[in-house]
């Protein structure tokens, strides 16, 4: 009887002990149940893993759901170019954290690549109402700096770059890029489309030879030579109210309207060109600027 | 496929869930959890194991690209020639799949050269005759398929049959 009591304990005991230590070994099991690992997060995105950085942190209990792991996935999906994902998650953030001085910029960034120059400007806005440290302070000149060049507004550009002292090398080099920009905007002149219609009317392809299509403004003018001698040529020697000369002057017509309005366009589509050449150039030293300045972070 | 080896070495509690994840063919997670072995390792073995077994759960998930690249940044200095050898043929394995002919062929040829473990390199000899076969260096091909067949244990009408 007692043998067999002792034997039903020891069972119990043992029983105990498998359910104890396979609790344990399960806690063991997943190690990132506690809290999110921030530092392994950081090194997937510099791996640029990041589908698996916003898995790790999806998986992370959600009290631990807090500002950085929210930037950390906008941060996922902002290196992905995904923006609307990116400013869904930096938008939750809370306000007058350093974390959000970041998003704010990134955002402003985001939005300068989409062309959205107001809700861009409405980050930037948000960012100069922070407590911002001196190189802060700097990236936000720079980028008002930007907004003048992307907009075109040369003068006050220029009066904005006067304040710069090129003094923190932190940011000195994209003062001096977008100084030379604006040199470089305020001396090639955008085309004048009305400019280009008048030469081209004035003498066939001047206006295409203006915007810089050289070939196209030669072949117009060589096409509109010919077809308007053929005409004049029909005119004088079988009268202006016979067929060919309709043919000859209809077909010159054609040719010469449609170089006068080619002649415009092309001046439109030189200006968007360099336009958007130097929109990227400003966009490219405003990330390089930002990234440089938050990354240590 | 190869198997994981780094529960074998490790007692690392990373390693641990990172194989139970792998048996479990939770393989996406697994490969998460490896990388966190790689990021947490301590020493040249622990990395080494740990990229391999990343690799690997990137060759079942059938992103041998990725496995490709993984192996391309794997540190071969001070790591034992067990390892080495191990992340050579899977770096073989892993180029012959992702169409990177000229980097398995190097793979395999730099295998040759450790001459450590002439079992293991003839036994995945094959590798090499199908890289030769793709970059179509046909005669090669042929040689190391002879060798491969000589050095394989089956019975010698077998081996005439595969020959011709």
């Amino acid at each position: 009887m007692l043998t067999k009591c002792s034997n039903s304990i020891l069972l119990g005991f043992f029983i105990f002990i498998t359910i104890l230590s396979s609790s344990i070994f399960a806690q063991s099991q997943n190690p990132t149940d506690k809290k999110p690992d921030i530092l392994f997060v950081k090194y997937l995105i510099d791996n640029e893993k990041y589908a698996d950085a916003f898995f790790e942190m999806k998986n992370t209990s959600a009290q631990f759901q807090n500002d950085t792991i929210l930037y950390l996935k906008g941060l996922c999906f902002y290196k992905q170019n995904n923006a609307d994902s990116a400013l869904f998650y930096w938008q939750q953030l809370q306000q007058k954290t350093e974390l959000n001085k970041s998003a704010l910029l990134h955002s402003c960034l985001l939005y300068l690549n989409k062309q959205d120059l107001i809700n861009a400007k409405k980050s930037l806005n948000k960012y100069n109402l922070l407590s911002l440290s001196e190189n802060e302070i700097l990236l936000r000149q720079l980028f008002e700096v930007g907004f003048c060049l992307a907009q075109r507004e040369l003068a006050k550009a220029d009066s904005l770059i006067s304040n710069f002292m090129y003094d923190n090398y932190n940011i000195s080099d994209e003062q001096n890029e977008l100084k030379m920009l604006c040199n470089r905007m305020k001396e090639n002149n955008f085309k004048s489309p009305l400019l280009a219609a008048t030469l081209s009317t004035i003498f066939p392809g001047v206006g295409k030879f203006y915007t810089g299509k050289n070939g196209g403004g030669f072949g117009a003018a060589i096409v509109c030579t010919l077809l308007g001698t053929v005409a004049l040529e029909s005119a004088l020697k079988v009268g202006i109210l016979s067929v060919p000369f309709f043919l000859s002057a209809g077909l010159f017509s054609a040719f010469y309207i449609g170089n006068i309005v080619g002649s415009y366009y092309s001046a439109k589509q030189k200006n968007n060109e360099k336009y958007r050449e130097n929109y990227n150039y400003i966009l490219r030293t405003l990330v390089v600027a930002t990234d440089r300045q938050f990354s240590s972070k | 496929m190869w198997q994981p080896i780094g529960s074998s070495a490790q007692n690392s509690k990373y390693f641990l869930y990172a194989d139970s994840l792998f048996s479990n063919q939770n393989y996406f997670e697994a490969s998460i959890e490896y990388q966190r072995c790689v990021f947490y390792a301590n020493t040249v073995n622990e990395k080494a194991l740990a990229t391999i077994c990343y690799a690997n759960c990137n060759m079942h998930l059938n992103q041998f690209e990725n496995a490709n690249s993984i192996l391309k940044t794997f540190l071969y200095a001070n790591v034992p020639d067990s390892i080495a050898i191990e992340a050579r043929i899977m770096h073989t394995t892993a180029a012959y799949l992702a169409k990177d002919f000229e980097q398995g062929l190097s793979q395999f040829i730099q295998l040759e050269f450790l001459k450590t473990d002439s079992k293991k390199v003839n036994e995945n000899r094959h590798l090499k005759v199908l890289i030769l076969n793709e970059l179509k260096r046909y005669s090669e091909a042929e040689i190391e398929l002879k060798k491969w067949i000589s050095s394989i244990e089956i019975n010698n009408s077998e081996k005439d049959s595969t020959l011709k």
